[in-house]
């Protein structure tokens, strides 16, 4: 089986591709359980991969950065249960990237214990159809999550995503941002809820949603929720969903810039900062060419 | 370089706002144009910048001998007018750096590529000037900037765009009296003989820091008095008053161009 070239290089490797697992990688996969410890940085490329159900949970303490890259050329449903124990960390780059037009559903679910810290990047660059549901559960106190996702639709695809960030614990954080942009006739329909139950007192719940629509034919449609049973809370929702501003086109026109490369300026502003975050830079050189390909390939400029 | 503007009337929604403007601007002059609220200073700038929103009735404007009223607004920029903003833009997720990068790279010849170091040391330089704090090249354009920093960025971008000629729309509110000073010295500096320069002010405080060789004054869309120096100090301590009597100005002069109140229903008799 061929190693994605991204990849080849990397120490920790593992390969879930058909019905085989190619594990590069110091940690051991028993029956789709992956157990992570220490402090590591992890690859994880998973193509027509014929289990549903991968597990993955991460250590006391430990600190560890999954990338996680699935690419399908057929329907594809995969459930991925991650379980963060008392103070891990754990960074999780999750990029879809199939090349044909296809249905793909992820069902994503993260359980936080004490003090646990997770920070969730997603790139949604896929074409065809996309099912995510995404939920994390902020189980017991001090455990904090940052979600950042991009969305990248063009052609006639359609994005169905539902967050769910779940408070069941005092002094718990999260902060979700969505960075949406639609071109051609894609739709991006994403319900985003954040709930603090009674009595969790002193916890942060907060989402913002930023979308360009870029053609007549597209869609962006947010439905930011809050479900908040506790007055001593912090909790903010907010959604800006629109074509590209005239005032700020207009400041870059004044500046010289032509109307294509202010254009594609504005749409960076949205990419960059998902991009910059990054830290891996084969991953990072890698959804760079796919962002400006997606773009080009869907002539948004 | 010379731009004129020629008897430029120019209306926004159907509101006449210039009535009949005339203005020269040689390289190397640096003229105030001072009046009361709401008389189109700020248009006159906008309308030279090739704001969509207004709309030239008649008259020209010319730089270097050539109309620019059929040039979009990138095109006038790259000719060499810069419009210093009043209320300059926030473009979330685009860096300054490299928003200034672009817009300069977008003026060189086909071909050429911009030497990236030398560019650094210019913006670095620039930003040290304008007492900017580190960090600015990598932050969001205007983003969560004070009214100060805004101001102060649109100088920075100024001084390495280089324009033939600059409108700048109350630079000078929004800084304090440091900010006021560091401003008008950057400005300062950058006279010569290729750059004209438009000031937009009500207060006589940037003055005494950018020195203006013609002082006009706009009311209800014209430009009514033009002198030199000395009419600053008379604004200062005794505003616009003086100037209506003395040209017989009345608020009721603000025309309007001739709008539709609607039809009257009619009946035919056959």
């Amino acid at each position: 089986m061929k190693t994605p070239t991204y990849l080849a290089e990397k120490k920790q490797v593992i390969i879930f591709k058909q019905d085989e697992i190619i594990n590069k990688s110091r940690f051991v996969v028993k029956e789709n359980i992956l157990s992570l410890d220490k402090k590591d940085t992890l690859f994880i490329y998973i193509e027509d991969y014929q289990n549903r159900q991968i597990n993955i949970s991460i250590k006391n303490s430990s600190r560890i950065r999954i990338y996680m890259i699935i690419k399908s050329s057929k329907q594809a449903e995969y459930d991925f249960n991650f379980k963060l124990e008392e103070s891990a960390q754990l960074d999780v780059f999750s990029a879809l990237r199939n090349v044909e037009k296809t249905i793909v559903k992820l069902n994503l679910k993260y359980i936080l214990a004490k003090n646990a810290n997770l920070k969730i990047s997603d790139a949604l660059l896929n074409m065809g159809e996309t099912h995510i549901n995404e939920s994390v559960y902020l189980e017991e106190e001090y455990s904090e999550v940052e979600l950042d996702l991009l969305n990248i639709g063009s052609y006639n695809d359609l994005y169905v995503i539902n967050q769910a960030i779940y408070h069941k614990a005092k002094h718990t954080i999260s902060n979700i941002k969505n960075s949406l942009i639609s071109n051609s006739n894609s739709k991006l329909k994403y319900s985003v809820s954040g709930r603090i139950f009674k009595g969790n007192e002193f916890s942060s719940c907060k989402q913002t949603n930023k979308g360009i629509i870029l053609n007549e034919q597209g869609e962006i449609e947010v439905e930011p929720k809050l479900f908040i049973d506790e007055y001593n809370v912090e909790a903010s929702h907010g959604a800006a969903i629109g074509q590209i501003d005239e005032e700020q086109l207009y400041y870059l026109l004044s500046r010289g810039l032509t109307e294509m490369e202010a254009r594609s300026l504005i749409i960076s502003g949205y990419t960059k900062p998902f991009i910059n975050n990054i830290k891996d830079e084969d991953i990072k050189s890698l959804i760079e060419r796919q962002i400006l390909k997606r773009i080009k390939e869907a002539d948004i400029l | 370089m010379i731009l004129e503007i020629k008897d430029l009337y120019v209306s926004v929604e159907d509101n006449i706002i210039l009535q009949g403007v005339n203005l020269t601007v040689n390289g190397g002059e640096t003229h105030a144009i001072m009046g009361p609220n709401g008389t189109g200073k700020s248009t006159l700038a906008s309308i030279c910048m090739g704001h969509p929103k207004y709309k030239v009735e008649s008259g020209d404007i010319l730089l270097d001998g050539e109309s620019i009223l059929d040039k979009p607004v990138d095109e006038r920029s790259r000719m060499g007018i810069f419009l210093a903003m009043q209320n300059p833009t926030e473009v979330p997720g685009v860096t300054n750096f490299d928003f200034v990068k672009a817009a300069i790279q977008t003026r060189m010849d086909q071909g050429k590529h911009l030497r990236v170091g030398k560019f650094i040391l210019e913006f670095e330089t620039a930003s040290k000037d304008l007492k900017m704090g580190k960090g600015l090249a990598h932050r969001f354009l205007n983003q969560g900037f004070s009214g100060g920093e805004k101001k102060r960025n649109e100088i920075l971008q100024m001084k390495l765009l280089k324009p033939k000629v600059a409108f700048l729309d109350e630079i000078d509110s929004g800084l304090d009296v440091d900010a006021l000073r560091i401003v008008g010295e950057n400005v300062t500096d950058l006279k010569n003989p290729n750059l004209g320069l438009v000031l937009i002010t009500h207060y006589q405080r940037l003055l005494d820091y950018i020195v203006p060789d013609y002082v006009h004054v706009m009311i209800n869309g014209e430009i009514v008095k033009t002198g030199g120096k000395e009419l600053i100090a008379k604004i200062d301590s005794e505003g616009y008053e003086w100037v209506k009597t003395e040209l017989g100005i009345t608020d009721f002069d603000v025309r309007k161009a001739p709008v539709s109140l609607g039809t009257c229903p009619t009946k035919s008799l056959k």
